[in-house]
């Protein structure tokens, strides 16, 4: 999915009108999605954190001197909110407490369950390394694009995914998940 | 398989279902005038006659660049006092919201107290002493520690009183759990009459504290896969507890499922007589077949 086309002006706009914030964050919203689901994995509720990141955009829209940088900015605050729920889901003792939202059903094929796999699987990559793969592999962005998203130069998006991929592929290897993989990368 | 075969299934598989952005921008809107507008609308404006006064003063003095700085410090303690703390003779304000959201969502009840909710309860109290009735599901609550709050959460096993911190509270058929992020809590178990203090990355639970309780205790234990000893505990404590006769019956018929299951046929059995002994009539049929497929005593 293509960033959204914004107007920097539609940015300030939402900081004291409530239908520009509207439009801003309908535009927004599912890029923040995917990325929701993406950068924390498939089982958690994407929707919720969802909202938790539409509220501290609006909390803090005034504080971004430069609109243009709004892609940036939104990103930092979902990577901020994901952070922080999985930070959170680490200090229970019992994850069976955590009780499935109603309504989220398990999806039925194949392809969803192997799609789940790898999410979780790219849980696993260190953050820096998680974030460039989920941009420019899973979501399939230019490099440059990434760079711009997580404000960092390019050549550094390109070394965390040379990184990030190789450790990648060695889980998918080390999971079973994919046995040509194996043979590629000369593995016995 | 290669690589981006499986990137690309990761692509498919979180796309945002249908109606996801709709049902989060109705969130927002619904969400109560206390969290959205007023985050909107900011603080509001030191009183002007306090600011006139002190600036007639400032005029009067020689000292002007040292007490323009003043001047600002003052108007912004004022401010910030007059926006702590009710003025004199006026009853502090109340709170009265319901928090009932399947989803939860973030909110801020008073300046220095904030929650994410997700299930069901009630706040009552006090600005300054907030009172949560909390019923089912996660309660997040973070205080402000210089906000001198003084805060309450009450389940029906526990009492959760805190000054200053972040901490996290979920009831759910096995009871209450307490998580701290940050501060001190004290949490009291109803059940035991125990009070612990909890620091940053403790953790408290407390069991239920009556039969009916226990006894969904005992049921969601086992959906979820507990071992018998955790499930059987709960059902012979439930059983110590004084309860309604139906759901007395209802313990013990749990009991006698649970042992005949595990293939204790002599624990089974004496529940089976206990069923029959104390009159309950739901289940007695299956209970006195179940005693007959035994044979008579040897």
């Amino acid at each position: 999915m293509p960033l959204p086309d914004f107007d920097p002006s539609l940015v300030a706009a939402a900081t004291h009108d409530s239908g520009a914030r509207d439009r801003l964050l309908s535009a927004w919203l599912p890029v923040v999605l995917g990325w929701c689901t993406r950068l924390a994995g498939p089982d958690v509720d994407a929707e919720d954190l969802a909202h938790d990141v539409c509220l501290k955009v609006i909390r803090r829209l005034g504080q971004l001197r430069d609109p243009v940088a709004f892609p940036a900015w939104i990103y930092r605050i979902t990577r901020d909110v994901v952070r922080k729920r999985r930070e959170r889901r680490a200090r229970w003792f019992d994850l069976q407490w955590r009780l499935p939202r109603p309504g989220i059903v398990p999806p039925p094929d194949a392809d969803q369950a192997l799609g789940r796999v790898v999410l979780r699987l790219l849980q696993r990559l260190p953050e820096a390394q998680r974030e460039v793969v989920v941009l420019c592999l899973v979501e399939e962005r230019s490099r440059e694009e990434a760079a711009f998203v997580l404000g960092i130069p390019v050549g550094t998006v390109k070394s965390r995914l040379r990184l990030g991929t190789a450790r990648f592929r060695d889980l998918a290897i080390e999971s079973g998940l994919a046995a040509e993989l194996r043979e590629a990368a000369g593995w016995p | 398989m290669a690589l981006n075969d499986l990137f690309s299934a990761a692509r498919a598989a979180s796309e945002p279902p249908d109606g996801a952005t709709e049902r989060v921008l109705q969130r927002i809107r619904d969400a109560d005038g206390t969290d959205v507008e007023r985050l909107l609308a900011g603080a509001g404006e030191p009183d002007p006659a306090a600011v006139r006064r002190v600036a007639a003063r400032l005029r009067a003095s020689r000292r002007r660049p040292l007490l323009l700085g003043a001047l600002t410090l003052s108007a912004a303690a004022g401010l910030w006092a007059m926006l702590a703390t009710p003025p004199t003779g006026v009853a502090p304000e109340a709170l009265d919201v319901v928090l009932d959201d399947a989803a939860g969502h973030a909110r801020t009840l008073t300046r220095a107290v904030e929650v994410e909710a997700r299930g069901e309860g009630r706040v009552g109290g006090t600005v300054a002493e907030p009172h949560v009735d909390w019923e089912r599901g996660e309660l997040l609550v973070r205080v402000d520690p210089e906000a001198g709050i003084h805060l309450v959460v009450d389940t029906p096993e526990s009492r959760v009183t805190v000054l200053g911190t972040v901490f996290s509270v979920v009831r759910t058929p096995l009871g209450t759990e307490v998580t701290v992020e940050r501060g001190e809590v004290a949490v009291a178990c109803r059940d035991t009459g125990t009070e612990a203090r909890l620091g940053p990355g403790e953790v408290a639970a407390c069991r239920p504290s009556t039969a009916a309780g226990l006894l969904g205790r005992a049921r969601t234990l086992e959906a979820r896969g507990a071992s018998f000893d955790e499930v059987v505990a709960a059902l012979s404590r439930a059983l110590e507890l004084d309860s309604p006769a139906v759901v007395r019956g209802e313990i013990l018929a749990q009991q006698i499922r649970i042992f005949r299951a595990a293939g204790r046929r002599t624990e089974a059995l004496l529940a089976a007589q206990q069923y029959l002994d104390e009159g309950h009539t739901t289940r007695r049929k299956e209970v006195q077949a179940f005693v007959e497929s035994l044979g008579p005593a040897p």
